[in-house]
């Protein structure tokens, strides 16, 4: 075979497999390590609550799908059905829902037993959006009060 | 005559406080059947409620809170099909059909049948579909399994990948309701 075509061909089934690990790669790609994310936006529950009952296409504009790490007091905190846990801040109804997923919650069991309604917290989460009120999901305590 | 009019408002507002059963926690996952794949992705975050006096029953969920086992089908979930910036929310409003049937009272699995509509990537549909409503002293699960056709609803998948997801997506819910 003549060393160009050979070389050619060397050179595509590089290509070749450098693509195909691309793809096995991106398809097997670990989820964002939430806790470790880079906050986006630091805002107290109150106003973002208001944000989303005010306007909330605005809303969705500037916080869908941001990291957030919202401020405020712990209205009441429950376990929910799967394990995870979820902590209503400035409101009970209609205020800011972060819930915690269940791995979150086996790994940080004493950090979270300790927080008291009443307390003034500062949690990290994904704005998922808004229902009744806003939910925050991937959350995690932020210790830098 | 004015005190009697205090205690039935008393009475009227302690009554329709105890008929509206709510959740925040309520369970969807949804399961895609094709050839090359099988996509599951589960949301327990739905919030839910049943007015046991009207039957009217009402879901609202988040499409960012599905979760999926792979980071890019949940990626593609969001950006691609649901498109979940544009579309954040989905939501359902309908009734019980024959809420007569149901004895709430009494502790049992009723079969019934829901009527309404349901919203998704911005698309309402009239969906009548069959469901449960299993009564016990402590609270009233609601659950049913329905199908959805992705093109029902605006939902585009491309050719490319006619294989990897189902033209029909069968549907779980179930929801605690507590009052």
């Amino acid at each position: 075979m003549k060393p160009k075509i050979k070389l050619a061909i060397i050179l595509v089934g590089i290509v070749g497999v450098a693509l195909l690990a691309t793809g096995i790669f991106l398809y097997n790609k670990p989820h964002k390590n939430y806790a470790r994310a880079k906050v986006e936006v630091s805002i107290s529950a109150g106003e973002l609550y208001d944000a989303f009952n005010k306007d909330e296409q605005n809303a969705n504009e500037k916080y869908l799908g941001k990291i957030i790490a919202v401020n405020g007091t712990i209205i009441n905190k429950t376990n929910n059905r799967n394990n995870s846990l979820s902590i209503f801040l400035f409101d009970d109804f209609s205020g800011v829902t972060c819930t915690f997923d269940s791995s979150y919650v086996a790994t940080n069991q004493h950090q979270l037993q300790g927080l008291q309604v009443g307390q003034q917290v500062k949690i990290k989460g994904r704005c998922d959006g808004f229902l009744s009120d806003v939910r925050l999901s991937k959350c995690s305590i932020e210790l830098d009060n | 005559m004015k005190n009697l009019f205090y205690i039935i408002l008393l009475f009227a507002s302690v009554n329709s406080n105890a008929q509206k059963y709510i959740t925040r926690d309520g369970h969807i996952d949804f399961y895609s059947h094709a050839p090359l794949e099988d996509i599951r992705s589960t949301n327990d975050q739905v919030a839910a409620s049943l007015d046991i006096i009207t039957g009217q029953l009402s879901f609202a969920v988040l499409m960012k809170s599905f979760e999926f086992e792979k980071a890019l089908m949940q990626q593609h979930f969001n950006e691609n099909y649901i498109e979940s910036d544009e579309y954040p929310r989905a939501s359902f409003k309908g009734d019980i059909v024959q809420l007569s049937d149901v004895n709430f009272e009494k502790p049992g699995d009723y079969k019934v049948r829901v009527k309404g509509k349901l919203t998704l990537h911005g698309v309402t549909q009239e969906i009548d579909v069959p469901g449960n409503l299993k009564i016990s002293k402590k609270s009233i699960v609601a659950y049913s399994t329905f199908n959805l056709k992705p093109k029902d609803f605006n939902i585009k998948i491309p050719a490319a990948v006619k294989n990897n997801i189902a033209e029909s997506i069968q549907v779980n819910i179930k929801v605690e309701l507590t009052p």
